[in-house]
């Protein structure tokens, strides 16, 4: 099985992270399964070649992904599937793009079928270049201002409206609520460190974020909750196109952009 | 980049962005792995752990200060007959690497050991 996964960096005021190309050949053909975990970033698919299934543990459905599709922010993990050979484009959206995005409330743990490119685009340069198009040429504010400044933060325009109000406007920007993108957060807190384990013991309690999660126990209840596996079994488990998505994304965004 | 180029781009941006210090050691221990492992992919896993897997991740890169560890996340399986592997817990086993003159044999006895026990 090869496996290849290209990047293209685009100019932040595109409003796109960045662009990638993932393709898998394999002889013989083959499913592979790759679990996604939550993360604060929309992420635009474009399959070019091969077949994307989606399942949910929590809901125990199964759907095929349409050719193009955005995912929207997701609460709980989810396992794609791809059958071989694949061509996948795709694009990665900062949180940002929800208060942008030209659609009614994209609401969470969904897809939603899009037409973005041509199905014929040649190379990553050329996909890259139809997706900011239409990012740019779509975006349609929700609000006067932003909703959130650098990372989490709250906007100060939004000190004089109710808690109720700030609700509403979470959930029909983001499709979440913001404790539940503070939860995301967290668990990316966790995940983006830098791994240098102590020479004489490599545990996980050395990692756990004091100013996050109470102790152990309440780190492993909020990491399983959310990804599905404990903290150990998730290392294990194969991820091949989120692992690349997430590296990136942590090296290219610190955390207080993201 | 004095190593095999990556099909992933993620991949050679992380081997391009080693410290100088380290890199030798690192590219060395790759080029074993690689070697004894033909079938294994490479993916960058957390912010900066190179990962070897196939349809799982098998094998965990760490740069530490002047070594490298290689956690074998299903390492408690692997017949140990050279005893470098360290660690005591139910899963994995670790093996760190201080220079280039590392025991080649055995890493790669643990990588295709890994391979066979999928």
């Amino acid at each position: 099985m090869e496996i290849s996964f290209r990047t293209q960096p685009m100019d932040p005021a595109t409003g796109i992270a960045f662009c990638w190309e993932l393709r898998i050949v394999a002889d013989p053909p083959v499913a592979l399964a790759d679990l996604f975990i939550p993360e604060l970033f929309f992420d635009f698919f474009f399959v070019q070649m091969g077949e994307l299934r989606g399942s949910a543990a929590a809901s125990r459905t199964e759907w095929i992904l349409p050719r193009q599709s955005l995912k929207t922010l997701h609460t709980h993990a989810l396992t794609l599937t791809f059958t071989t050979p694949l061509r996948l484009f795709g694009a990665r959206l900062p949180l940002q793009f929800g208060e942008l995005f030209w659609e009614a409330s994209p609401g969470a743990n969904t897809f939603l079928a899009q037409e973005w490119v041509e199905p014929g685009v040649a190379d990553l340069a050329a996909f890259a270049e139809q997706v900011a198009g239409v990012v740019n040429g779509r975006a349609a504010p929700k609000t006067p201002y932003p909703l959130l400044k650098n990372g989490l933060e709250e906007s100060t325009w939004l000190s004089s409206y109710s808690p109720r109000h700030k609700r509403r406007l979470y959930q029909a920007t983001f499709g979440l609520s913001c404790q539940a993108l503070q939860r995301i957060a967290n668990l990316h807190a966790f995940l983006a460190q830098n791994c240098d384990f102590d020479p004489d013991s490599p545990r996980l309690i050395g990692y756990v974020n004091a100013e996050l999660f109470y102790d152990q126990p309440h780190f492993n209840h909020a990491f399983k909750k959310m990804v599905g596996l404990t903290p150990l079994a998730y290392f294990e488990a194969s991820s091949v196109l989120q692992d690349n998505l997430m590296a990136v994304s942590y090296n290219a965004f610190p955390a207080q952009d993201r | 980049m004095n190593t095999k180029h990556s099909q992933n781009d993620v991949v050679n941006d992380y081997l391009n962005g080693l410290d100088a210090a380290i890199a030798p050691l690192f590219f060395a221990v790759r080029e074993c792995v690689l070697a004894a492992g033909p079938a294994f992919n490479e993916s960058i896993k957390w912010k900066n752990c190179l990962v070897y897997g196939t349809t799982k991740n098998h094998i965990q890169t760490v740069v530490g200060k002047g070594k490298i560890s290689l956690i074998f996340l299903n390492g408690v399986t692997l017949a140990d007959q050279y005893g470098l592997l360290e660690g005591d817990g139910s899963k994995a086993r670790t093996m760190r690497i201080h220079s280039t003159d590392f025991n080649r044999e055995a890493l790669a006895d643990y990588v295709q050991q890994t391979l066979v026990t999928l």
